[in-house]
């Protein structure tokens, strides 16, 4: 009643005519209509924005290049033993990178799924699935050289990376060069050698000092490319007429079968034998390994490690005076090689059968601009 | 206005229904928006799990494939191999859904590589029951441990993609669901704003609708109470309202007007009462004063009549005339319910009242008359003329010795009978006509009545405008003292 009063008083004060009220009215259904298509676009956006977030390119190691608008008509896959290890993911990174300039998608093999397959399971799934190149790290043995075999059968170019199954139908090689890096690992020896004589003779006289050196290599793989190593370190020493010291060097045989046997084995070493003055390390992981060993086992300055690649925690071992040097490989070239070899391959049908990357040296006196480089990276 | 009203008019049920309509419309475009939205979102939430409800189908088809190759390499039954076949045939329609080409995105590179897995893998199957058909054991057991390590793969990559799409599908459910949210939210306000809105809408327009029945009502309540001096109504709509509006106006117009004519006609009546209530006063009076001055006039009259017999017998002719004469005028005056008379016995009874006062003073009033014969029919009051004439021999000629004259003269102007007596006796001064006129005489100073009947001046005036009804029907004229005074008395012809 007495709102209706209310009312009453109200339209007495302003008299609403009929056009008036149809004005007021089409304003209503035209903002009832605008607030609904208004929220309609926002839900068709929203829900297109979720579709992209959910089947965007965000799978593998985290790259931050964007793939899913390019334009692919070639699917390479990437066999390697540790996909975790930077080493890879750089070289990963590199072939990836190269792959989409060149319109071709390179996926690490095994990455989605949910089982962890070895190597030469992932080649049988890289074969059934009829791929259209394979760049494979392998690990000189005959299982992997009928595989890689029966790829090529298959039609599918196979380029081996850092590790050569030399006697297979593999096209080609993309590897450091081997020799070279030995002679670089010899280089540093006859450098620690001469450089504990300098101090020896300041503080004692101790003649014919030996200095004890261990290159780890891994056990169960004919890998040639360490055999090259370490006649290439060896080249080196015997070549070398500047020092008293002798060299005593030494081959260490680490288990690298599966996942957890390498750490192991480095550990075996410590414990058995007696603490050597250098240790050469041919694979990120030996070096990792190596570095944390000494670390634990308390031996930080009474072993000097010569690693191998530049991985961050690497790096700072250098820089924390744990590891003497260690050698960078260019990995994102030569996961451009790979995919470039494979190319190269399908166009000609020839190529030469080994790429060489580049390697540099990396010790204390030049370990800061790559420690900036890595810390620019990762931010 | 008149633009309204040269529009055809829109009939209350029209509006009221159109309001109606027009509110209902209103609910209905948001209720249709609705169930749209709910549409769209639930066919989004469906397609979210789509491809994960085509994988399950995918998995359990590989796992019928593999159980009836694996039953069949067992058993070599025909059932088994039936459902092989069956299988197998199933399971290629469904590879042959999958994604066949090259993008940028993992996941339909998985489908790919499942897709040319499971084609392996069938050509595998295919030549593991070939061989077991020709009985070649060492070939379909390696056939069949190469299709079980291909299961197993294809299998391993299912449930990853599987697993990969659910994540991201969540992700998507988790972004529709608060879409869904938001819209839900939306929706809530739309709705209430729109039900708002229409319910002021409705109010607002039933109220422009109800305000003039609002105002007639309150008018209709105002006349009921007998108050006609309201404003007019202004006609907003050209509805049926409206029409009962205008006939409401015309109404209360035609009542006043009415209302102002009875008003008009009962004072009109009144008037007319009071008017004969003053004339029958008048005459009561005049009859009255005359009752007072003669006794008994019947008895006058029969004795006069008594008188002229025996003069007549004694054949005394002027005594007869005379007593005769005197004989008339009474009787003139006794007449009962007369109070209108026609002239001519006014004049007549002048002709007596003259005679005997000619006998009375011995000739000494000389009498004229100049009457128009054709207007004494015209009616008048009675006892009017024989007090004017009256009047002028006592104030105006008694004292002059003989040589006082009467003038009587009737003469018609135009719609008017005048009736004028003129003496040419001692005269009245302007201050005395006009006292006369307006009844403002004292009794102190009017002259001293000498056989005078008693029926004033003041009387015969009243009764002439009375008659009349107008108030210059008596005048008096004097040109000064000793000029005489002249009386006229104008009566209509009518």
């Amino acid at each position: 009643m007495l709102s209706h009063f209310f009312v009453y008083k109200k339209m007495k004060k302003k008299r609403y005519s009929t056009k008036k009220i149809l004005l007021v009215y089409s304003a209503m259904i035209f903002i009832v209509v605008l607030i609904s298509f208004a929220v309609s676009m926002y839900f068709s956006r929203s829900i297109k924005a979720a579709g992209k977030s959910g089947e965007s390119h965000k799978s593998i190691t985290g790259l931050d290049v964007d793939a899913s608008d390019a334009d692919f008509n070639k699917y390479y896959v990437m066999i390697t033993s540790d996909r975790e290890l930077d080493f890879w993911k750089s070289v990963y990174k590199g072939a990836f990178e190269e792959g989409v300039k060149n319109g071709v998608y390179v996926e690490m093999m095994g990455e989605n799924l949910s089982e962890d397959y070895d190597e030469k399971e992932l080649m049988e799934i890289a074969i059934a699935s009829n791929v259209d190149g394979i760049i494979l790290y392998s690990e000189e043995s005959e299982e992997m050289n009928l595989l890689i075999n029966e790829a090529v059968r298959e039609d599918i170019p196979v380029v081996t990376v850092y590790g050569d199954s030399a006697n297979s139908a593999r096209c080609c090689y993309v590897s450091v060069g081997s020799y070279s890096l030995g002679r670089e690992y010899g280089k540093q020896i006859i450098k620690i050698a001469k450089e504990s004589e300098l101090s020896n003779t300041t503080a004692s006289t101790h003649m014919n000092d030996v200095l004890k050196v261990v290159v780890l290599v891994n056990s169960y793989s004919a890998n040639s490319s360490q055999n090259l190593v370490v006649s290439g370190i060896k080249n080196v020493i015997s070549t070398e007429q500047d020092i008293q010291t002798n060299i005593d060097m030494e081959l260490a045989y680490v288990d690298n079968r599966n996942t957890f046997t390498t750490e192991e084995s480095i550990r075996d070493i410590f414990r058995s034998q007696e603490t050597p003055d250098v240790i050469v390390c041919l694979n990120e992981t030996d070096t990792n390994c190596v570095y944390q060993s000494l670390v634990d086992y308390n031996k930080v300055g009474k072993s000097l490690i010569l690693g191998y690649y530049d991985s961050e925690s690497i790096l700072r071992g250098i820089s924390r005076n744990v590891i003497h040097s260690t050698v960078s490989v260019d990995t994102h070239q030569m996961g451009v090689y790979c995919v470039d070899a494979i190319k190269e391959f399908e166009e000609t049908g020839n190529i030469s059968q080994l790429k060489l990357v580049d390697v540099t040296l990396i010790d204390k006196n030049n370990v800061k601009d790559y420690l900036k480089e890595t810390e620019e990276a990762t931010e | 206005m008149r633009e309204k009203h040269s529009r055809p008019p829109i009939s209350l049920q029209v509006k009221l229904s159109s309001i109606f309509i027009m509110a209902s419309v209103l609910i209905f475009i948001v209720n249709i928006m609705l169930v749209i939205g709910i549409n769209r979102m639930t066919g989004e939430m469906d397609s979210v799990y789509r491809d994960n409800i085509k994988l399950n189908e995918l998995a359990m088809s590989i796992g019928e494939v593999q159980s009836s190759m694996t039953d069949y390499l067992n058993t070599k039954t025909t059932d088994s191999l039936e459902k092989y076949y069956k299988s197998e045939q199933d399971y290629n329609k469904l590879i042959s859904e999958l994604n066949n080409d090259v993008s940028g995105d993992s996941y339909d590179l998985m489908e790919k590589n499942i897709r040319n897995m499971s084609e392996e893998y069938l050509q595998t199957t295919g030549y593991a029951i070939e061989a077991k058909r020709g009985r070649n054991v060492e070939k379909y057991s390696s056939e069949y441990d190469k299709a079980s390590r291909l299961y197993n793969y294809i299998n391993t990559y299912i449930n990853s993609l599987n697993k990969e799409r659910f994540k991201s599908n969540s992700t998507n459910f988790k972004d529709l669901l608060t879409a869904f949210r938001f819209f839900e939210t939306v929706t809530l306000i739309v709705m209430f704003g729109a039900a708002l809105g229409s319910t002021l809408f409705v109010i607002g327009f039933t109220s422009s609708l109800m305000d003039p029945v609002r105002k007639l009502a309150k008018s209709a309540d105002e006349v009921a109470k007998g108050n006609f001096e309201i404003e007019t109504i202004p006609i907003t709509s050209n509805d049926e309202i409206g029409v009962v509006t205008k006939t409401f106006n015309n109404m209360v117009v035609s009542i006043r007007q009415y209302i102002e004519q009875i008003k008009e006609n009962m004072e009109y009546e009144r008037n007319m009462q009071e008017k004969e209530l003053r004339i029958e006063a008048n005459l009561k009076e005049a009859q009255l004063k005359y009752l007072q001055t003669q006794i008994n006039p019947h008895f006058l009259f029969n004795t006069l009549n008594a008188g002229a017999q025996l003069a007549m017998m004694e054949e005394a002719q002027r005594t007869y005339d005379y007593i005769q004469n005197t004989a008339e005028f009474f009787r003139y005056n006794v007449r009962e319910g007369n109070t209108t008379v026609k002239l001519r016995d006014e004049i007549n009874l002048i002709d007596h009242y003259i005679y005997i006062l000619n006998v009375r003073f011995s000739g000494d009033i000389k009498y004229e008359k100049d009457i128009d014969e054709s207007v004494i029919d015209v009616l008048m009051p009675s006892m009017i003329l024989q007090p004017v004439v009256e009047n002028s021999v006592n104030h105006g000629i008694k004292e002059m010795e003989g040589k006082g004259k009467i003038t009587l003269r009737v003469y018609s102007k135009d719609d008017f009978v005048c009736i004028s007596v003129k003496d040419n006796g001692i005269g009245m001064s302007v201050e005395m006509i006009d006292k006369v006129l307006s009844g403002k005489l004292r009794e102190d100073e009017k002259p001293s009545p000498v056989g005078a009947h008693g029926i004033g001046m003041n009387n015969v005036i009243n009764r002439i405008r009375l008659f009349t009804d107008s108030e210059d029907s008596v005048s008096i004229i004097s040109e000064g003292e000793n000029k005489g005074t002249e009386v006229i008395i104008k009566l209509s012809k009518e």
